[in-house]
């Protein structure tokens, strides 16, 4: 068999199609490194050491991440690639042909001659498409031929560009805290990978500037927005990038997104009985009204403690603006409850048998950095889809075949689809003419 | 705010009172063989979708975001997205009008429902500022404008072949252009669906940074349109018409209604302020 007949062949776009689907399938329900911003997935730290080799060769925690999900999509790609060529080869045939000369049974015969027919096919808009000895083909909706062929031209695209988006992804997370330098580097940002080793170059640092949260009269966020600067290397002018949930910004190579999350950064010193002294970092979501808190919780460090904090937006509970809520911890060894103690930021308190000093508070918020390419032309591809479905259903061809013969003429009525549907239209021209019988 | 929160609400009202004489009209001149009663009714409906229209443009203004998120703006939206889509599409296509009347009750109904549900004015959040979201929410309305048209011609299938409706036979198609428009409606629903979803997916995109989640909401809709091509599908390759056909339509037009008014009340999601 010959590559492009296989490569078409029905059991062959079967095979595939479903292939794609059962990974497409299993990518949905097994836990993907794609859905934990990079992390490994728990189910892999679980799996026995020797099955480790088999699903980092297998890419079974990043299923569409995979070189094996790739070479599928390409079969696919190419296989649909050269159905659209055979498609084109096809609709141009179609859309030139001129009938045959035979007469078929089920034209009509009129006994008008052809330019009046021309004129009253004109007038609801059929057009002469071609004309071979006595035989003429008025066309209405040219265009509609060419539907199936910008679906296929539209698939191809859509796959096409989903492979390049397999293959350069880059999504970078980032978790920020108010007015802190992080260095951007690929041990402290969580990053998710395509099947391509190239990657776009990570900026030198960032730091957040300001957060704005505002809300609505009901409490709810209305907007949030971030002041970021950025730094391509050490030393280099920062560059002010601004963004907000829904109004994204580009920085170099990278698209950048608000997200959702933002809250409060408190940053507790520890100090044991023993002296020694721990810093930790607790990330308090911003509370969801003035009346509720943000919750969280910790381990700490190098001990067994669990820490619970919570703060209020505002301590009198009257407004969502931050104002200076002192920040309540509670510390727990399993269930037991150690100690609670409530701290202002700058503040200290004993919280059961360690002290506590919380140094500061800051605004933290996560962006995305995306550097995938690909996806413009997946939107392309199916504005393509689209625009071929919408031609094949909305402007669908219909033809009416014209023989001069015996002096009169006779005339067949096509429609590509929905023959009946489109049967009024033939007939309103038919009553228009004097029919003199069927042949 | 109250008064202009009365004049909606009056205005709604003045609207469906307006939909209830247009659809007697029609009703009426359908079974009574009266056309010219019938024209009439739908002209009647016209100066109820230029006041309701009024009406959900007010509210556009008050709340300072489109109807898309309470359930009264909602279903008021759908309802007016509902009649114009309906009076544009007869313009083409005159035997449509036997369809009026499942659509101009489904009109009242939607609005009336709406009010049941006392309007609230709701907030919008951050992510809900773009302008696919309100491509994406224009092309899910038109589809379900088409898929409840659709609905009721496989619905006159189902009673035509039981003998019911007799009377309203002799303004319908027959029973195979009645399929036929069934089968060209649920087409058109699909692709405005196909649309609608698209124009998510970029709004996704533009305000996370993904295109596909999915969230409960998009699963559904996604089933519900593939359920849609395999009817399509099946009218197409395996000759599946009648009958047979009318059934599934029944069964997509059902998904249909979970998936656009009841998976957002079970499910939170990205979607989880709409409708609740």
């Amino acid at each position: 068999m010959k590559l492009p007949k296989f490569i078409t062949a029905r059991s062959t776009v079967i095979v595939l199609f479903t292939a794609i689907s059962v990974a497409l399938l299993a990518a949905s329900s097994i836990p993907q490194r794609s859905a934990l911003g990079g992390k490994t997935p728990a189910w892999v730290e679980k799996l026995p050491a020797s099955l480790h080799g088999v699903s980092d060769l297998l890419g079974l925690d990043y299923i569409v991440g995979s070189g094996w999900f790739a070479s599928l999509v390409a079969l696919f790609w190419l296989s649909l690639l050269v159905s659209t060529i055979s498609q084109y080869t096809a609709t141009r045939i179609v859309a030139g042909r001129i009938p045959a000369m035979t007469l078929p049974h089920e034209s009509i015969r009129l006994d008008i001659p052809l330019s009046a027919f021309t004129n009253l096919a004109h007038a609801v808009g059929y057009q002469l498409a071609g004309s071979a000895d006595d035989v003429h083909r008025y066309v209405k909706n040219r265009t509609g031929y060419w539907g199936n062929f910008l679906l296929h031209v539209g698939l191809v695209t859509v796959v096409f560009f989903s492979l390049v988006y397999v293959l350069t992804q880059h999504r970078v997370l980032i978790r920020l805290t108010g007015q802190e330098i992080v260095r951007l580097t690929p041990a402290n940002v969580q990053e998710l990978h395509g099947v391509l080793p190239l990657r776009q170059k990570l900026p030198y640092s960032v730091v957040l500037k300001a957060l704005e949260p505002r809300f609505w009269a009901n409490d709810k966020l209305e907007y949030l927005s971030s002041e970021l600067y950025f730094t391509d290397q050490a030393g280099g002018e920062p560059q002010r990038v601004d963004i907000a949930v829904s109004d994204k910004s580009k920085y170099g190579p990278y698209i950048v997104y608000q997200a959702n999350a933002y809250g409060r950064a408190f940053d507790l010193e520890f100090e044991s009985a023993r002296g020694e002294i721990l810093r930790e970092r607790l990330f308090l979501p911003y509370p969801p009204g003035r009346d509720v808190a943000g919750y969280g919780e910790m381990t700490v460090s190098g001990t067994d403690f669990v820490l619970k904090g919570k703060f209020y937006a505002d301590a009198e509970r009257k407004t969502m603006k931050p104002n200076l809520s002192p920040l309540t911890l509670r510390l727990f060894r399993g269930k037991d409850l150690l100690g609670e103690a409530a701290i202002a930021p700058g503040g200290r308190a004993q919280l059961g048998p360690l002290t506590v000093r919380c140094s500061q508070s800051e605004w933290w918020t996560d962006i995305l950095l995306d550097g995938t390419r690909g996806t413009a032309g997946i939107f392309t591809g199916f504005a393509l889809i689209l625009a071929g479905v919408l031609c094949s259903y909305c402007l669908v061809p219909r033809e009416i075949i014209v023989w001069e013969s015996d002096g009169a003429i006779y005339v067949q009525h096509i429609a590509r689809r929905f023959t009946q549907f489109y049967r009024e239209e033939f007939d309103d021209i038919i009553q228009n003419t004097r029919i003199t019988g069927d042949i | 705010m109250k008064s202009s929160f009365a004049l909606v609400t009056g205005i709604h009202w003045g609207a469906v009172v307006i939909y209830v004489v247009a659809t007697i009209m029609v009703v009426v001149g359908q079974f009574f063989d009266k056309p010219k009663l019938v024209r009439q009714g739908f002209v009647a409906s016209i100066p109820g979708l230029i006041l309701h229209g009024a009406g959900l443009a007010i509210w556009w203004r008050m709340v300072g975001h489109g109807p898309y998120i309470d359930r009264f703006e909602v279903l008021s939206s759908n309802a007016w997205v509902l009649l114009l889509a309906f009076l544009l599409f007869t313009i083409p296509f005159p035997k449509l009008k036997s369809v009026g009347i499942v659509v101009l009750p489904a009109t009242f109904i939607l609005v009336a429902l709406g009010l049941f549900f006392s309007p609230e004015m709701k907030t919008l959040p951050p992510t809900f500022r773009s302008l696919w979201l309100i491509l994406h929410i224009i092309f899910y309305k038109i589809a379900f404008s088409a898929i409840i048209i659709a609905f009721s011609f496989s619905i006159f299938y189902l009673l035509l072949r039981r003998d019911r409706l007799k009377k309203l036979a002799k303004i319908l198609p027959d029973l195979a252009g009645i399929d036929m428009y069934a089968y060209r409606f649920a087409g058109l629903g699909f692709t405005f669906w196909a649309i609608g979803m698209l124009a998510g997916s970029i709004w996704a995109y533009q305000s996370w940074g993904t295109f596909w989640n999915w969230d409960p909401v998009q699963t559904w809709s996604l089933v519900t349109w593939a359920v849609f091509g395999i009817y399509l599908h099946l009218r197409r390759f395996f000759s599946w018409q009648g009958e047979r056909a009318s059934w599934l339509f029944v069964v997509c037009f059902i998904l249909t209604i979970v998936s656009l008014f009841l998976t957002p009340l079970f499910e939170s999601s990205i979607h989880a302020e709409y409708f609740k």
